[in-house]
């Protein structure tokens, strides 16, 4: 037990790289480690229990290469999949000692993001350095579709909203958003795709409401608001963190939350409150972002840039902060974050905000 | 962009809409509105029987629809009342088959078009009677096009390729007999199309040429280029002028699948991303691939290259952890060739010996 209340785990010569609260027990949390800061070596899954003693290492298993991602699946309480750096997609069940219960070796490069689907829970996807989304079903043994982004994909995930809707983010600076419903055609099945550092100069003709777009930066992680179904919050190399609204996907982002002092690794929305995110980022911080919308309503005319502000800092990771995530029950607040400083933190959000 | 907001859409879908539209309806309607004289729907007109000899001389194939001769005669007459003195003409106006709007556009046209020859005068009319009606058929290209109209464009697009470029052929040769008096109308000029393909043509080669050097070139100019025929263009081709210029296009520049999904590839790329260059991790070249250089690949410098620009990147920092951060101290060591990368560890290039704390019991098998 750590200082402030909070709660402290080492993952001994592994380098933190994702947490995942279990969406089924409010005392189980997936940690995906690597070997030498994922540069070479092996990976480790951590499958951790929190308890009257601290966290504990419940089970763990190891993996030849390392591990970027971990997801839980939505459908079966034990089971976790895991992202790795030889471009395999592994499934483990934790009743299970050892080995994956599942491996799928499709991808080219190293798989940097896994995601379960929140609605169609008999599917998750997967997204890889070699420029593609590729969308699973548990019980087969190949991949059910592969999604095209053309450049290094860092992100994806699903609407929790629909059962067909995926998301990414790439290298390329562009968010993706793919409805699978829509035919298959040459756009396979891409209906938005939006430039996060900004579209070209602008004004709506209110004075001071200028847009600027920047330069190009690599886009690290996405997260879709888990109230406002059309709202996605964003970030990257440029460390800002923006939100942007997909019926008007062009029109440049919502909101624009600038204070990272490095690239933002991962970004959060809270599972409690629609207007609150978590970001973990290379300046070794975690921060909790109100993005503005409930101040200022969404949509006004004449806002074109809501004024988000940081509203609290989490600074006792030493070492780049590369994973974070909300904890979906008990009070809200509590959340959990994973460093390269070999640390799982789980921490009360309302503890360290300014007051 | 704009089909973005809008879903995805393909080609064939736009062309579906056009070639759907059904003018039965419209004819319908219009036809089964009988004169009022008549008591019965079911009994046969008052004129049933007047048009039965032209239509047999039609059936028999005297009739120069397709008659070059015919239509230059037509434009060139200048007697418009000639015409309608005929007997059978007086019939077919009192037969009321149209509104009153269409018939006196009707007949505004015919003080250009009025037919002096009664062999064709049914087919005049006729052309005439639907191009009064058609107020989007361009007018000089005479009664050709409303009858391709007529036809619909999916019978144009079945069987239409050489023949739709000939009757733009045609047209040119009318309009150079046209005359004087014929009001000008610059909006559909046969010259004036006849070098817009001639643009259309000489940008489209051009455009193969450059996209045989670089296909973000090609996509750039694709505008006038057959091969980057968009979902947007083919929305809004509306009038028949304009489908037989696209579908003469098509037929002179076959296209490689581009239009329905050859180019799958570029098509979604570079929607968004035309002379946008790849950053970041884009430009690291694939390990796997094995049209890089095997020392390029293989580079031992590498690593300590970008640990070194990575050092410089924090340089500026002023935090403490930086200072402190073993990833940094490993950057350093990389930068510095103490440590390297040797198989699947960090190996201390002095000693030999593997870097980094153990970590408690790893038993790789998975």
């Amino acid at each position: 037990m750590a200082a402030n209340g909070m709660l402290e785990f080492q993952t001994p010569g592994m380098n933190g790289y994702a947490v995942k609260y279990s969406p089924f027990f409010d005392d189980r949390i997936a940690v995906a480690t690597s070997q030498n800061f994922g540069l070479v070596g092996n990976g480790r899954l951590y499958i951790c229990k929190m308890g009257m003693n601290g966290i504990e290492a419940e089970k763990w298993f190891d993996t030849q290469d390392a591990l970027y991602d971990v997801a839980w699946s939505e459908i079966h309480e034990n089971q976790a999949v895991v992202a790795s750096g030889d471009g395999s997609v592994k499934l483990f069940d934790i009743n299970l000692n050892e080995f994956p219960i599942q491996a799928w070796q499709e991808h080219r490069r190293e798989v940097y993001s896994v995601a379960w689907n929140l609605v169609a829970k008999d599917t998750f996807a997967s997204s890889s350095w070699d420029g593609t989304i590729k969308i699973w079903n548990p019980h087969r043994p190949a991949s059910v579709l592969t999604l095209p982004t053309h450049s290094c994909t860092y992100s994806t995930a699903w609407s929790p909203h629909s059962p067909s809707v995926i998301s990414s983010v790439t290298s390329d600076s562009h968010l993706r958003v793919f409805d699978l419903r829509t035919p298959a055609s040459s756009s396979n099945h891409l209906v938005h795709l939006v430039p996060v550092h900004g579209v070209a100069p602008r004004t709506n003709g209110v004075p001071g409401a200028e847009m600027y777009s920047s330069q190009p930066s690599e886009c690290l992680s996405h997260d879709w608001n888990k109230y406002r179904p059309e709202t996605i919050a964003t970030a990257g190399v440029d460390t800002i963190i923006r939100t942007f609204d997909l019926r008007n996907a062009m029109g440049g982002p919502l909101a624009q939350l600038a204070g990272h002092d490095y690239a933002v690794r991962k970004v959060a929305w809270s599972p409690h409150l629609s207007d609150i995110l978590l970001s973990a980022s290379y300046d070794m911080t975690c921060r909790v972002w109100s993005d503005g919308s409930k101040t200022q309503p969404v949509g006004q005319p004449n806002a074109m840039v809501a004024q988000g502000r940081e509203i609290g800092r989490m600074s006792r990771h030493t070492e780049f902060c590369t994973g974070i995530d909300w904890c979906l029950f008990g009070s809200e607040g509590w959340c959990a974050s994973v460093s390269w400083d070999k640390k799982l933190l789980v921490w009360d959000v309302r503890a360290i905000m300014r007051q | 962009m704009a089909d973005n907001l809008c879903g995805p859409s393909n080609a064939l879908q736009n062309f579906q809409k056009q070639s759907n539209v059904d003018r039965t309806l419209q004819q319908d309607r219009l036809i089964s509105r009988q004169s009022p004289s008549q008591g019965f729907r079911s009994s046969p007109g008052p004129n049933s029987g007047a048009l039965d000899p032209e239509f047999q001389a039609f059936q028999a194939g005297r009739l120069p629809l397709g008659s070059q001769q015919g239509f230059n005669l037509s434009h060139h007459n200048q007697n418009p009342q000639q015409g309608l003195d005929g007997p059978w003409a007086n019939d077919f106006k009192r037969l009321q088959l149209f509104s009153q709007q269409p018939i006196l556009e009707q007949t505004a046209h015919q003080s250009h078009h009025a037919p002096n020859l009664q062999s064709s005068g049914w087919a005049q009319d006729y052309q005439q009677m639907q191009g009064g009606q058609r107020e989007t058929v361009p007018q000089q290209m005479g009664g050709y096009s409303a009858y391709q109209s007529f036809q619909g464009p999916s019978r144009m697009r079945q069987y239409g390729g050489p023949m739709i470029s000939g009757a733009i052929a045609s047209g040119n040769s009318m309009s150079q007999h046209q005359a004087p008096e014929m009001p000008q109308e610059p909006a559909f000029d046969d010259a004036a199309f006849a070098k817009a393909f001639e643009d259309a043509f000489a940008d489209a080669a051009q455009a193969d040429q450059e996209q045989a050097s670089s296909q973000q070139q090609s996509l750039a100019t694709g505008q006038g280029s057959t091969t980057a025929f968009s979902a947007d263009e083919l929305g809004r081709i509306s009038t028949e002028a304009e489908y037989q210029s696209f579908f003469q296009t098509l037929d002179a520049h076959p296209m490689p699948g581009s239009v329905l999904g050859g180019s799958v590839k570029d098509y979604t790329r570079d929607k968004g991303l035309i002379n946008q260059e790849p950053i970041g991790a884009d430009i690291i070249h694939d390990p796997t691939d094995k049209t890089y250089p095997q020392s390029e690949r293989e580079d031992p410098t590498e690593l300590s290259r970008t640990a070194g620009h990575l050092l410089d990147v924090v340089s500026e920092s002023n935090n403490d952890k930086f200072a402190n951060s073993q990833f940094m101290q490993l950057m350093r060591q990389l930068r510095d060739r103490e440590v390297e990368v040797a198989g699947r560890d960090m190996v201390d290039t002095k000693t030999g010996h593997k870097i980094g704390e153990e970590s408690e019991g790893i038993q790789v098998q998975a």
